[in-house]
């Protein structure tokens, strides 16, 4: 019983068939990622679209004469940051989403629920409230770093703190889950509420922008300050894959299955408040992108993470910057807060899945 | 029965403590390779909570475990499970994963690039437990003990994956793999338990049906109140006196002509009170059938 038969008589093979569609899925998902980006280039309120993109590049290059530089303004300084930042932030929240849900073994955990956005963003207003009065070292030393980083700390000390109150518990339900997240959430608004309090316009002005969720302040210096973030996802995530689908079977059995099931939850804790906090840094509290892009993809092609992971980056990439669009033309020429238009697509179906969970379980 | 070498599995003076609580006293026990040995005993007498800790998943409070002669405190999750695989009673599983890629988790352990031996490994195990037609449904959507059945197959599949290293032993440690199985199921579970066995593995199971056990195991231990009262062959534990302690209530073991012992679950004068019963017709009133 214990060696298989060799492999002629048993047919067809069922699992890599679906693994070829999965690729296939992968590459339609990579196609529709840097399509939805080279529209987002062409869409803003100035009116300059891609086919000024020839010139530009003739003008950056000096084959063109001199048309003032504005196009190239529009389109490399602000349009191109934004639409960076827009997919860094739609991706690490949808693959944050997923491994969260992967860890806590229940589909509607997402960093924006349950208060790791929270606590990031408390951690980086505090930065910009306080940082050049009581930290003046560290934040000159981190520069356009400071930010994310001090994101990423807020970031880890909700989600340590998450864990640390779940811990040990077999599946977490989903009441427990999203209760301890509000609560979080309630207490990370409370502390913002008392550093606005302390602090001055500047960033009182700043703290409105993080919880609604904006990409509006996009630079290079926000895409440079992201860069370390994005390398981290792209060496840690790999690692997880495995970790993962042994976690959704429960810890006890992941285990079994080799996993070190203390060392993963800590990796995947890590990873998630620095993609977080990096997104936090950059956007604000972007919301629902982590819930619904994970859960589309299962629908889809199952919790596979090996497919899940790859994808819902790609998606969540997808899903922000087209968000961003509809958020620059809604109401040109001002602007739509992105966090308002994730939650009016994302709190519905948020909702359809609670109702339809509840009735199940 | 002991070998030459040490046993595949040995459990010497374990002890279990939760809030004051002794849930396991005292057991020992060794499991050579190539046995199935079958733990026995009433609920709540400490059976899932000692195989828990022969998996590792609970740190005894007192006592070692060895796998052929090697601590397990000392061994790596990731090395272990190249050797050792777990059936758990029950999986909280909510994921819809396909049937076979349940299966297919089992030979996720070397590393995740899968090759077409795992996924041919993975096909055949699910095959082994009659499920092979079901591959594709998701899990979430089958019965318990379809359930119940594919993770036997992954367990299955995750030792028939594992790379052979010289002097380690494969091991199954099952905690109730038959009680949602009816009776075919039953026999087609315990009989790949017992092939694997009978390839070399060393095989511990905590079963519930004593005929079950009896029928199948080389050895049956017989637990109570966390201790070890009785660990022999199928013959020495089957008996009137032992079970009628262990259990609580009067007993009657018997044997089949083969002389496998049975007991059945009811007393001798049960079939008299029964009697009556069998030739009552259930009469309708007629003035309710008329209508």
């Amino acid at each position: 019983m214990l060696k298989p038969t060799p492999a002629e008589d048993l047919g067809k093979r069922t699992g890599s068939a679906r693994d070829r569609k999965r690729a296939r899925g992968l590459i339609a998902l990579g196609i529709a990622f840097l399509l939805t980006a080279f529209l987002s280039l062409s869409v803003g309120p100035s009116g300059i679209t891609l086919l000024s993109l020839p010139q530009v590049i003739a003008e950056i290059t000096g084959y063109s004469a001199d048309t003032g530089g504005h196009e190239a303004l529009v389109l490399l300084d602000i349009r191109l940051p934004r639409t960076l930042l827009a997919m860094y932030v739609g991706a690490a929240l949808a693959v944050s989403g997923a491994i969260m849900q992967g860890m806590f073994r229940n589909p509607l955990a997402d960093p924006g629920l349950i208060g790791v956005s929270s606590g990031a963003a408390l951690f980086a207003v505090a930065m910009i409230a306080f940082g050049d009065a009581y930290l003046p070292a560290i934040k000159a030393t981190l520069g356009v770093h400071a930010l994310p980083v001090a994101a990423f700390v807020g970031g880890l000390g909700a989600t340590a703190l998450l864990v640390g109150l779940t811990n040990g518990r077999r599946a977490i339900s989903t009441g427990t889950l999203l209760l301890a997240g509000v609560a979080l959430a309630a207490l990370a608004s409370a502390l913002m509420g008392v550093v606005a309090y302390l602090s001055d316009d500047r960033a009182l002005r700043d703290l409105t922008l993080w919880t609604l969720g904006s990409l509006a302040g996009a630079s290079w210096s926000k895409v440079i300050g992201t860069l370390p973030f994005v390398v981290m996802l792209a060496l840690l995530l790999p690692r997880l894959i495995r970790d993962l689908n042994g976690l959704l079977l429960g810890e006890a059995e992941a285990y079994h299955l080799g996993v070190n099931v203390q060392r993963a939850k800590m990796l995947i804790v890590f990873v998630t408040a620095g993609a977080v906090g990096a997104a936090v840094a950059v956007a604000g509290i972007v919301g629902f992108i982590g819930i619904v892009t994970p859960h589309i993809i299962r629908l889809v092609a199952g919790p596979d993470h090996r497919f899940l992971l790859p994808a819902s980056a790609l998606l969540g990439g997808t899903l922000a910057v087209a968000a961003d669009m509809v958020a620059r033309v809604a109401v040109a020429p001002a602007e739509l807060p992105l966090g308002i238009i994730t939650a009016l697509i994302g709190a519905p179906f948020f909702l359809h899945l609670v109702l339809r969970r509840g009735a199940h379980a | 029965m002991p070998n030459a070498k040490s046993p595949a599995i040995e459990a010497c003076g374990l002890r279990f403590e939760i809030g004051g609580k002794r849930l396991v006293d005292d057991v020992s026990l060794a499991v050579p390779a190539g046995r199935m040995v079958g733990i026995l005993g009433p609920n709540g007498a400490g059976k899932s909570t000692f195989l828990k800790l022969v998996t590792g998943e609970l740190k005894p409070t007192a006592g070692r475990i060895l796998f052929d002669g090697v601590p397990l405190a000392q061994a790596h999750p990731a090395l272990l499970a190249r050797r050792r695989a777990v059936v758990p009673q029950s999986s909280q599983l909510t994921f819809s994963f396909s049937a076979l890629e349940v299966v297919t988790l089992g030979a996720s352990v070397p590393g995740f690039g899968l090759s077409v031996d795992h996924a041919h490994a993975a096909e055949w195990a699910l095959d082994r437990v009659g499920l092979a037609h079901l591959a594709e449904r998701k899990y979430t959507d089958l019965s318990g003990g379809e359930r119940q059945r594919v993770h036997i197959a992954r367990a299955m599949c995750q030792l028939a994956t594992a790379p052979p290293s010289p002097g380690e032993t494969l091991l199954l440690l099952v905690d109730e793999p038959t009680s949602n199985l009816d009776i075919g199921h039953q026999r087609r579970v315990l009989g790949a338990l017992r092939e694997a066995a009978a390839e070399g593995a060393a095989v511990l199971a905590v079963l519930h049906d004593i005929n079950l056990a009896a029928g199948y195991c080389d050895s049956l231990a017989l637990m109570r109140e966390g201790r070890l009262i009785a660990h022999g062959v199928p013959n020495e534990i089957v008996r009137d006196d032992l079970l009628s302690h262990t259990y609580g209530c009067a007993l009657d073991a018997n044997q089949t002509p083969s002389r496998t012992p049975f007991v059945l679950p009811i007393t001798r004068d049960a079939p008299e009170i029964a009697k009556p019963l069998l030739n009552a017709s259930h009469r309708c009133p007629s003035d309710a059938s008329s209508r």
